[in-house]
Formats: structure tokens, sequence, C-alpha cells
């Protein structure tokens, strides 16, 4: 079982420095079920950046291609590299081991259309270290550790003697030619398939920890993104993120407006995670329930079975297409499955941005103080919604400070008692300063006022 | 680590006076470590008020601005109140009477409420000349 202790970022857009620690890390682990990390701040001070991380890390981890145009220009506009580590706890049934992922990202100048220059990314360094815990002495042990930024020299772009000798070995002498390649396509040196599979090979050992890091971004490591609230406002596609334990995780975008065309195992994830959703959306919106109406079966271009299906709700006695609902239901819909994962499963990991979106205010407060009573997995959430404030505990919340070295703070869990209201804390702290915490706001109506007038006279001119 | 700032609430009489003052207080504000909000209260023009009740009402404004902006009792510096006197203290023998009559009569929005009505068709200014002419003939200033 891996679990997210912290992820340390540098150089990644609003971020000069910033770190994330899980309430895991700060516990020690001695309080599962309090798992969450809810941040919070102003518009652009980087609360989306963390997701971006989080979804970077699931790229790499699962051996994918990095979307590296999109990469180049998240690099911080004056920074040449972006760097961000992670720390993972790892629980391999007999063992406690600490994790260190560390990846260094450098901006390039890459061809793009018509001849024209784009920014892009290559992976500079990347390492995977690993330290037993519980034991006496223990030391960062390095599983893997990359560093191309003098060129693929196979002698020097493994750092481990031992495994570069073993893996130049396997590849024949062409481990610089299978490196360059990854370099190429912008996938990890470590989690790229041939480089896994060698790794078995030569180190059994070794592998384990690279293996389970993979299959926990494969299957358990969730980002809901903004890009599908797109979705849902176009009326374009419902997105159901679904977490079914041992079968697997992901993101089926099912047909919206009218009836469509899905592969027959999709339909079988759908069907399966839907009636597992109807036991407790009833419960959250009033008497309402999902159903995804069989259409028939019809065989696609690339001559598979699919099933041609629509997503319908039920009010009580009455049913609808799901596409004339509000915003707000489906949204909930889209991420409802991995909460009930997030509530159930350990070892699960779900960040989601802007979890407020379109959830009624009362109800995010009861969703996440139920999570917190009794989840067993993590939950990273953005928000503006200060509800979550009054049900989380201190060491919950984390807020975007206005120092971009330090991105990110927390209340001092001394300073809030159990009496105290953290929302008012909050709105007091932003307004007035104080509590050790650079998060002070420069918004003020009146100027807001000013604005407006001005602007209005500009216009007129 | 800067110290905690303290609130002052600015009691003004309308929006105009917020958008005039509220930025510009505020920023000589910072350099006192101050922080100014600016409630709208004109409570001497409310019909509803008197004597009996402008304290009550005046620590209303002030209770809800610090329960909206969540400040404590020790947070708030002190309360500012800027009024215009809509010549309150004009001395009764100044007052002109007859000439302009108060009557009640709907106004240009429709509502009904104390208007002046001036006998003579004549513009602000020149009459505003010839009040003051008048004034100065009867008390010989």
């Amino acid at each position: 079982m891996i679990r997210l202790l912290s992820t340390e970022i540098q150089g990644f857009k609003a971020i000069g420095h910033g770190v994330v620690e899980m309430p895991c890390k700060l516990s020690h682990f001695k309080e599962p079920g309090v798992d969450i990390a809810g941040i919070y701040g102003q518009n652009g001070s980087g609360k989306t950046c963390v997701i971006e991380v989080m979804r970077l890390l699931r790229t790499l981890w699962t051996g994918a291609r990095v979307d590296d145009e999109k990469m180049g220009n998240f690099v911080r506009t004056g920074d040449e590299r972006m760097e961000v580590k992670a720390e993972l706890q790892y629980w391999d049934g007999v063992n406690d081991y600490t994790l260190f992922y560390e990846v260094v990202m450098k901006r390039v100048e890459k061809e793009g259309e018509e001849g024209r220059t784009r920014n892009g990314v290559t992976i500079e360094k990347e390492s995977l270290r690993v330290k037993e815990e519980g034991k006496k002495y223990a030391r960062k042990e390095t599983l893997v550790a990359c560093d191309v930024s003098n060129g693929f020299k196979s002698d020097t772009s493994v750092q481990d003697a031992r495994v570069r000798k073993k893996l130049k070995e396997y590849f024949h002498d062409e481990l610089d030619l299978k490196l360059s390649s990854c370099a190429q396509n912008v996938v990890s040196y470590i989690f790229c398939t041939k480089l896994r599979e060698a790794l078995q090979q030569v180190d059994e050992e070794k592998a384990k920890f690279v293996r389970a890091l993979h299959q926990y971004a494969m299957g358990k490591l969730i980002i809901v993104g903004r890009s599908e609230a797109g979705l849902i406002a176009c009326n374009f596609a419902q997105p159901l993120n679904i977490y079914l334990p041992g079968k697997g995780s992901g993101q089926l975008p099912l047909p919206l407006s009218g009836s469509g065309v899905i592969p027959v195992f999709a339909y079988g994830f759908a069907q399966a995670a839907i009636d597992s959703i109807n036991l407790l959306l009833p419960v959250l919106i009033r008497d309402c329930t999902l159903s995804l109406r069989h259409l028939g079966e019809e065989i696609n271009r690339e001559n598979e079975k699919c099933v041609r299906c629509q997503l319908m709700a039920r009010h009580g006695a009455f049913e609808g297409p799901l596409a004339y609902e509000s915003e707000g239901i489906k949204r909930l819909i889209s991420i409802l499955h991995l909460l009930i994962g997030v509530y159930n499963h350990e070892g699960v990991t779900v960040a989601v941005d802007e979890l407020d979106s379109g959830i009624y205010e009362y109800l995010l407060g009861e969703i996440l103080q139920t999570l917190k009573q009794g989840a067993k997995g993590q939950l990273i959430f953005t928000a503006h919604n200060l509800r979550p404030l009054e049900m989380l505990d201190a060491y919950s919340v984390l807020f975007t400070t206005n120092n971009p070295e330090e991105r990110f703070t927390r209340f001092a869990s001394s300073r809030v008692k159990t009496t105290t209201n953290m929302r008012n804390m909050y709105m007091r702290v932003i307004q007035l300063g104080g509590e050790k915490l650079d998060v002070e706001t420069s918004i003020h109506s009146s100027e807001i006022a000013r604005g407006f007038r001005k602007a209005a006279q500009y216009d007129a001119k | 680590m800067k110290t905690r700032k303290k609130g002052v609430i600015l009691i003004v009489e309308g929006v105009n006076e917020q958008v005039a003052l509220g930025g510009i207080l505020q920023r000589l504000a910072d350099e006192l470590n101050l922080r100014i909000s600016v409630v709208n209260g004109d409570v001497t023009a409310d019909y509803g008020s008197d004597p009996s009740t402008i304290r009550r009402k005046l620590g209303d404004l002030v209770k809800k601005e610090m329960q909206r902006s969540s400040f404590r009792k020790e947070d708030v510096a002190c309360v500012l109140q800027l009024m215009d006197t809509d010549g309150a203290f004009v001395q009764v023998r100044r007052l002109l009477r007859g000439r302009w009559k108060a009557r009640r009569a709907k106004d240009a929005a429709g509502i009904r409420r104390e208007v002046f009505n001036t006998q003579k068709k004549t513009s602000t200014q020149k009459v505003e000349k010839k009040l003051r002419r008048e004034i100065r003939t009867k008390h010989g200033i």
C-alpha cells in the first residue's frame, strides 16, 4: 500500500517554492482517517498548480507521455527548470519504507508546427530513493537515478554503477539509446516500459518499489481537473470517474446529449459504478437516482461490440435525460464514485480541483465532515467555499501565501482550539494579518467601487 | 513578521464618500498598520432616528460590520463617523421664511417628500445671489 506524504514544488507556474504536506506526514500515521488536505487561497495563487503537479507525477509514474508543450509553458517565467519532489510511504506487508521521488525538467525550445518554435521540456534528472523505516541507522538508498544534464552517456546517465552495468548488459550496450528515446518522447526514464522490464530482470529487489509506484499511479492515484467541468458545461459528455477496487479506475466519458455508443466493457464498468452511486445519491439529492438505459447493441468501426445507451436521472416518479439536470448534480455525479473510494479504501489518493464548484455549501460541509470522521484513503482538493474550514482540522487546511518562495502554509494546530471557528479566524487574518501567516489580502471594496466607476468613465471617453 | 493590524470602522453617509475616501484613506492607513472598513450609514437622514434611538442604531452598524469582517472587540482601534451637517447648525435667525416654502409633493423620482418651491422661475444661481444680498442688507453685514 502506498500513501502520499508530501509534494515539494519548485518553479512551477505561480509557485516559486512550496511544500504540500499531507496530514499523515505530520501525525506520522497515528491518526489514519483524517488524511484530507484542502488548499485555499486567492485567485492565481497556485492552488490548481498542485493538482497539475499531481497529474504530472501520475503521468510520469504510469510511464505515459508528458504533455511537454503544456509543461514547457508551465515552467515559471524567469526560471529555466522546474523541480518536483514527492515523498511516499510504502508498506509491502512486512516492512515500512519511505520512497523519495525527484524529477527536474528543463524548458527547451522545440520545433513546432510550420517551422515555428514552441516551448517544451526535457527530463533532466530523475531519481527514486528508498529508506526503510523503523530500522536504526537506515539511510536513503538510491534505487534508480538518471542524470542526463551532460547528455546521454552510458557511463554517467544512470548513477548507480552496479545497476548501470547490469542495464547495459541487458540492453546490449544500447542503454543510452533507450534513454534518449525516452527523452525524445518525454517519458519517465525510470517508469518507461522498457526500463521497468529491464529492472525486473536485473534486480528484482529494486524493481519491487518501481512496480509498486507504477501500480499505485495506474489504479489508485486519481486526478480530477477542471477540463471535465467544461465537458459537462457544454453538455458534451458526462465524465464518470470510477474507482472499482481490484478492477481499475479511470474516467469514462458517457454520452450526455442524446444517446451514444460505448464499448461493452466500458458499459459494464459504468453500470457497476452507477449501481453503487445510486445507493448514495438519493441521500445527497432528494430522491435522485441515475440509470444508464440500454438501447441496443452495435458494432463500431474497430469491429468492437458496443452498447448504445443514454444516461437518465430519476426524481421520485419522474425520469428524464441527465442532460437536463443542473450542472451541480452532474458535477457531483462525476466525482461521487471517487469519494466512495476514498471513504472505503486505504491507499487511494484522489485529487480534485475546485471540489466546491456547483455543490451546495451545506452538502459540501457535511460530505467533508463524514470523510474526516471515517475516510481511509487520501483526498486533496482545492476550493473557494470556506465552509470546509469549519469542518476540517487545522492540519487539513493549507493556505496559499503572498510569498511565491514559500507558497503554502497552515494554521498552527495549537492556535486553533476546539471552540475556534477556523473560517472566522481566516477571514480575520486575511484582513488584519497575524498568526505568522503571510496571507493578507489587498482587496478593498472601496477600491473595487472606485475601479468600477473609473472604468465606466474611460468607456464614456 | 508584521504585527497584526488594527481595524478602523469608518461610517460614511453614502457610496460617494466611500468611493472617494475609502481607497485613499486605506493607503494612508497602511503606513499606520490599520485596515479601514467603510460602512454606509446615513443615520441622521433616517426618519426613524431620534435622540433615543441613534445610539442603538450606530451600535448596530458597528456590530454588523464587526460580524461581517470577523473582527473581535480588541481588533477595533476606533470607530470614526464622517457626516455633513446638512445645515442643522444654521442659526434660526439666518433662516429665510416665506420665500422658499417647503411643501409635500412628488419629486422627480415620484417619491413624496418635502420639496422647495421657488416662487419665481429663476435659475438657482440667481436666487442664491439674491438671497445673499437680502441677508447682507437685513443684518447689515
